[in-house]
Order: structure tokens, then sequence, then C-alpha cells
């Protein structure tokens, strides 16, 4: 191969490694664009999401507001506040402590 | 260079040579004399400077289309514009509001406004009439009034919930259109209204918690977590539901209400009656804007506890004191008498179990004025106290300049000066926290963090005025407020409402300052109604011990289990025990 014609195979060589990485360049860059457009895609969703469940908080907060729960528990289930006599204290061995003879006494008397 | 005749002569091929290098064709004649103008163009040097600024031309535009290329290929483009829609309102920034456990108080969610292009609106009536079909609030011919004007923008309806936003768009009208809006919102309506507040249009907070923690709710809301409150909304709840039957039973103009965990200071319920709705904060009228748990009253006998505290930490008289309160007692050009009259001598116990004026005056009339203000100055009772950061929920008390004797004597029984509710409550909370007074606040203590605390009384002291007022429930005016089992203690209080030139006799202010459980106390509580009337039921009475006081008792009965206080039926027993009562041979400060 004479010098001139390796001088040229060189460059033509040279000239295909330029194109080859600036079609691989082009490429990254091209599925980079993709993975931006991807995460920013999934960035609104993520804020979407959020917005839907801010939403379903309030609207959660809103159906189990305590007036609510009053009026569905007394109406439906006949439920009342809990009163201090219904109360007594369990001991670590699980028995039923008894109140005190006046203490029982006091609590039968305000009792409904 | 010149041209040898021996030469072939030049071929086309190197006119543009002999051009560009300057030589002039040998075989053509000389030109003409030229004009200056054609001498110009046809001269090779000026025709070469041509080219050259050419060829530089295209250089520089090829350099730049490269340049650009290289740039687009090799760097990040710019982030695309954000479309209006996606943009944030500044209320999207406000972080939520939640109570000690979580409890969502206030959000921000996005909303939708309907607007019309109305030049595109084929039947301003028709699509009129159909928006009012979805949204009953809208005012179906002055909006299709509005759609018949042709303008660019007509707006229909602000606050959209997504599903009436989908309700619209289902219609399928020409010209009606949405934008996305950030809205604030309070799902439990106006239950802690007064404490939470409000913001305005563009999303800043105008009052209560939304104003005075507006920074912290925005540096929060960034950071997408939630502001929490000393609140407790099962308490709140509570407290509102119990204000608002007593003050629709007595036909209040309004009344107050609050909890406070006395040993943190941590507010758990702060109530104002009436209530407002703070998703429509202008629809509220004047009365329930007023927020009358920070607003000044003269509380009256709920201040007598204060007067015994001080006379027994100051040692002026003992636990065991008695005090005659037979007859009225002359203060200057006044005479201080009783309500209830009662015989002879009485126990310090017993003064305050019936609510003595005399007893409560001669107290104070036997210590130096200055003795009760700084002593009541110890309490907080004389100085502002706010909830929170920016001054939220400012009560600044009402007291005279001077202390004369019968400000000292007035004092002493709750009139002359002039506190809020949560100053009161806070005060009660000291004898409940052995004497310790603890700054009242909205914002939870954080974790090892030390409250401010200052001693307002010794410890001994509390816990002797803690007996006193167990037996204002157990044997005096404040028998309505036992809740049994949770051993309350308080005091009554039936204060006539100043005007100018005097008070007005037929307009009262009662209230019912509590604290329990007394074997341990810990929670400091008030219910006060401002004007409360009479009923049948009550004789006609509106005085504190037949409204104030059985309200404490049901709130009691309520917040007791939900704050996890073991009732108790007999551990009030040594506490009463341990208190002296009619001991005649002691000496009276009279």
């Amino acid at each position: 191969m004479t010098r001139a014609s390796l001088m040229t195979f060189l460059k033509l060589a040279g000239f295909a490694v330029v194109v080859g990485l600036a079609v691989q360049l082009y490429r990254a860059k091209t599925a980079a664009e993709a993975q931006r457009a991807h995460i920013e895609a999934l960035h609104r969703d993520i804020a979407s999401e959020r917005r839907a469940l801010t939403a379903l908080r309030a609207e959660e907060a809103y159906q189990e507001r305590p007036a609510r729960l009053r009026e569905l528990a007394s109406e439906r289930l006949g439920m009342q506040p809990i009163q201090a006599y219904q109360l007594r204290a369990l001991p670590h061995d699980g028995a039923v402590s008894g109140a005190p003879a006046g203490g029982e006494a006091e609590a039968q008397e305000h009792a409904p | 260079m010149t041209h040898d005749p021996g030469d072939p002569p030049p071929g086309p091929q190197d006119a543009v040579w002999a051009v560009w290098s300057g030589v002039r064709d040998p075989y053509r004649p000389p030109p003409a004399a030229p004009a200056r103008a054609f001498a110009l163009e046809s001269d090779p040097v000026f025709t070469r400077s041509r080219i050259t600024a050419l060829i530089a031309v295209f250089v520089l535009i090829f350099a730049a289309l490269g340049g650009r290329a290289a740039q687009v290929v090799l760097t990040r483009d710019p982030a695309p514009p954000q479309l209006a829609r996606e943009t944030p309102a500044p209320a999207a920034q406000r972080a939520d509001i939640v109570d000690r456990n979580g409890q969502l108080l206030a959000a921000t969610i996005t909303a939708y406004t309907a607007y019309a292009d109305a030049r595109q609106v084929w039947d301003p009536d028709a699509t009129a009439a159909a928006l009012a079909a979805v949204i009953p609030a809208l005012d179906r011919d002055q909006l299709a009034g509005r759609l018949a004007s042709k303008r660019a923008y007509v707006p229909i309806r602000r606050g959209l919930t997504p599903r009436q936003m989908q309700a619209v768009f289902d219609l399928g009208l020409a010209g009606v259109a949405f934008e996305e809006e950030a809205r604030r919102v309070y799902p439990l309506g106006p239950l802690a209204a007064h404490v939470l507040g409000y913001v305005d249009y563009s999303g800043r907070g105008v009052r209560g918690v939304e104003r005075a923690f507006d920074g912290a709710i925005r540096a929060q809301g960034g950071a997408n977590e939630p502001v929490k409150l000393t609140l407790d909304l099962r308490i709140q709840f509570a407290l509102e539901a119990e204000l608002a039957a007593v003050a629709s039973e007595f036909q209040a103009k309004g009344g107050a209400g609050v909890v406070i965990d006395a040993r943190s200071g941590e507010v758990l319920a702060l109530a104002s009656w009436p209530a407002f709705d703070p998703n429509e904060p202008g629809d509220a009228d004047e009365a329930s804007a007023v927020n009358r748990a920070e607003q000044a009253y003269e509380m009256g006998s709920t201040f007598k506890p204060f007067t015994v505290a001080m006379a027994l930490d100051s040692g002026a008289v003992g636990a065991d004191a008695v005090i005659d309160v037979a007859t009225p007692l002359p203060v200057a050009d006044r005479l201080i008498r009783d309500a209830h009259p009662l015989d002879g001598v009485q126990t310090l116990a017993d003064v305050l179990a019936h609510s003595s004026n005399i007893g409560v005056a001669k107290l104070a009339l036997a210590l130096p004025p200055d003795v009760q203000r700084s002593f009541l100055a110890n309490l907080g009772l004389l100085e502002p106290v706010a909830l929170g950061p920016d001054n939220l929920l400012l009560s600044r008390p009402q007291a005279p300049r001077t202390w004369e004797p019968i400000t000292a004597a007035t004092v002493a029984y709750g009139h002359g000066v002039a506190v809020s509710p949560i100053q009161l409550a806070a005060a009660f909370g000291a004898i409940a926290n052995d004497g310790v007074l603890v700054a009242p606040t909205l914002a939870p203590r954080a974790p090892g963090s030390e409250p401010a605390r200052r001693r307002a009384m010794t410890a001994d002291t509390a816990h002797t005025v803690l007996g006193m007022l167990r037996r204002v429930v157990t044997d005096g005016t404040g028998t309505r407020a036992d809740a049994p089992g949770y051993g309350v203690a308080g005091k009554t209080g039936t204060a006539e409402v100043p005007i100018p030139g005097g008070y007005a006799k037929d307009r009262r202010v009662s209230s019912f300052a509590a604290v329990f459980p007394v074997w341990e106390p810990r929670y400091a509580l008030l219910v006060l109604l401002e004007e409360p009337q009479g009923v049948a039921e009550t004789g006609g009475e509106a005085s504190a011990a037949v409204t104030a006081a059985p309200s404490v008792g049901r709130l009691v009965d309520r917040i007791a289990p939900i704050l996890g206080v073991e009732p108790r039926f007999e551990a009030a027993a040594p506490v009463m025990a341990a208190l002296p009562v009619r001991q005649a041979s002691a000496k009276a400060p009279d």
C-alpha cells in the first residue's frame, strides 16, 4: 500500500469513525430526550396523583367528620358516648377489678 | 505574472484563474474607456474581494449552522415553557393543616373555573339553562345575558369540584371551557373555624392559624409536609357541640370554650360560638366573625380562687382561717355584698364554695394592692398572651392603671380586670400543675423542648386551692359540674357586663372554669356564655351554676375517656379529707 493510498484509507476511516460517533451521539441524545420526556410525564402523573390523593383525603375527612359519625353511630347502631360507670381497669392478669363498694354503689346510681 | 506569446492560448478554464490572479486576457482587446461604475465592476481586484467576502459569508453561515447543530446534539434543550394549567397557584404551595393525631383540618385541592368564549356560544339561553341545571347556584337569566355579550371570556362559576366539572363537560356545550385553580378547603366545615381562620383569593392567610403560621404553611407546603397543631379533633368536636347546645338552650349572645393540657400548655380545643364556615368566610355574619376565645371579659367569681391562693401564698392567712362574712363590707364609697348572704364566719373553703364576695374582698384588703397585682401578673392575667407566631389569637387583658383599695376589693371577685377565656384556663392550669404556669400554645412542643413556664404559687398553695375547688363542686355553687368518676374541681363565675358608667344588671357573663381529675390534675377547661337568658327549667335563672357548670360536667363526661382518664369513684375522698372545715378558733383577717 502506497503512502498516498494509506493516507486516503486513514482519512476515510477517520471520517467513518467521526460519522459513527456522530450517529451514536445523536441516538444517545435522542434517547436521553425520550427519557427526559418520560420522566417529566411521570412527574406530571405524580403531581396529578398527589392532587387526587389530597382531594380524596379531603373527601375522607368530610365523610368522617365527627358530627356525621356521631349521627350515624347513634341512628344506625344505637351507640352513645361512653360513661364513666362503663369503664373498668384491667390488671395485668386480665381479671376485671371491681370498684370498691362505695364506688360501685355510686357508679350504679349514675347508670341510666 | 505575464503571458508568453509562445505558449498556447489560454482556454476557457483559465479564465477564472486569470480573473482570480488579476491577469488580463492578452487576446482580448483592451476595453474602451468605461464609465466609472463599469470600471469598478470589471476591476479584477474588486471582483476578487467580492468573491472573498462571499466565501466568508458562506463560511460564517455554515459555521453558525454547524455550531447550532453541535449545540442541539450535545446540549440539553431548555425546559419547555410550562402550560398555564400546570402552573401551581399560590394556594397550591400551602401545606395541609392537621390536628395532633394527623386528622385533616385544611387542605388545598384542585378546583375548576368554568368560563365561556361567548363568541362561540350558539344559543345563550339554552346554554345558560343547561348550565343552571347542573350548577343550581347559577342565576340562569343573568348568565344568559352575559353569554349574549359576545365577549371572549365570560366566567361562569369558580371552585367547581372534579365531579361538577365532569357534569358540565358532559353537556358538550360549545364555547364552554375550564381553568384549573388551587382551592383551600376545610373539610370539617365550621369545626375549629376560629382557630384555623381562612385564606383570601390569592391564597394568603388572613385569619387564625392560616395567617399566623403562614410562613410555616408555605415552607412545609413545598416539602409536602403538613403543619400539625395541638388541637385534638375529638375534644374540639365535643367542646363545640356542648358549647352550641348550652348556648342555644339559654339563647346566649355568644360563647367560648377552651381545653388545655396544663402540663405542656398545649391547647387541645378552642371554640367560639356561633361559628362560621371558613369555606365561605364572606357569608359569616358579625356575631360569628368574632372570636370570643380571645376576647377579654370581666370573669367574676372565677377569679376568687386566685385571691385565696394569693392570701395563702403570701402567708397572710393559713388554710384553716375563717372569715366573718355576715355583714356587707364598705370599701371607699361602695358596699360589697354577697348575692346569697352567708351566716357568721366561714372557712376559706366555704368562702369559695359559696362564692362570697365579702370573704375574698377581705382577703385582698388584708394585703397591699401591689401584692395582688404582681400575683395576677405572675399568673399571666395582666399581660397579652398569644398562642403561636405572629400574635395568633392574641389576648389583650384590660386592667386598671392605678390599684386602689377598691380596685383590689373588686378584682378579688373578678371585676375591674378583663381577661380572655384562654388566659383564665391557663391560670387554672397553674393550680392543676402544682402552681407552675405553662404558656398556652397551639404549636406542638418539639420533642425534648421545654415550654416557657414560671412558678405562680407554691405547690402547697396549689394543692390547698385545688381541694377547695373540689369542694365547690361537691358542696358549693358548682355541684352541677360534677362528672362522677372524674373528680372535677372548679369555680362558677357570673359577672355583670360593664357598660359606660357602671354595670348592666340584666346582662351577664356566666362561666365555669375547672381542672380534672382532682387526684392527678392535668386538664384545665372553661366554658363561658355571653348574656345567657333564663329558661323555665331553671326558674328563669341564668347564673353559671345552672348554665356553664352543667355544661362543663357533660363535657368532662365526654372527653375524659378520650383523654384516657381512668374513672375513680373513691379517689377524691383523701383530697377532701385534707381540707379544714369550720375551725372557729382561727383568726379572721379583718
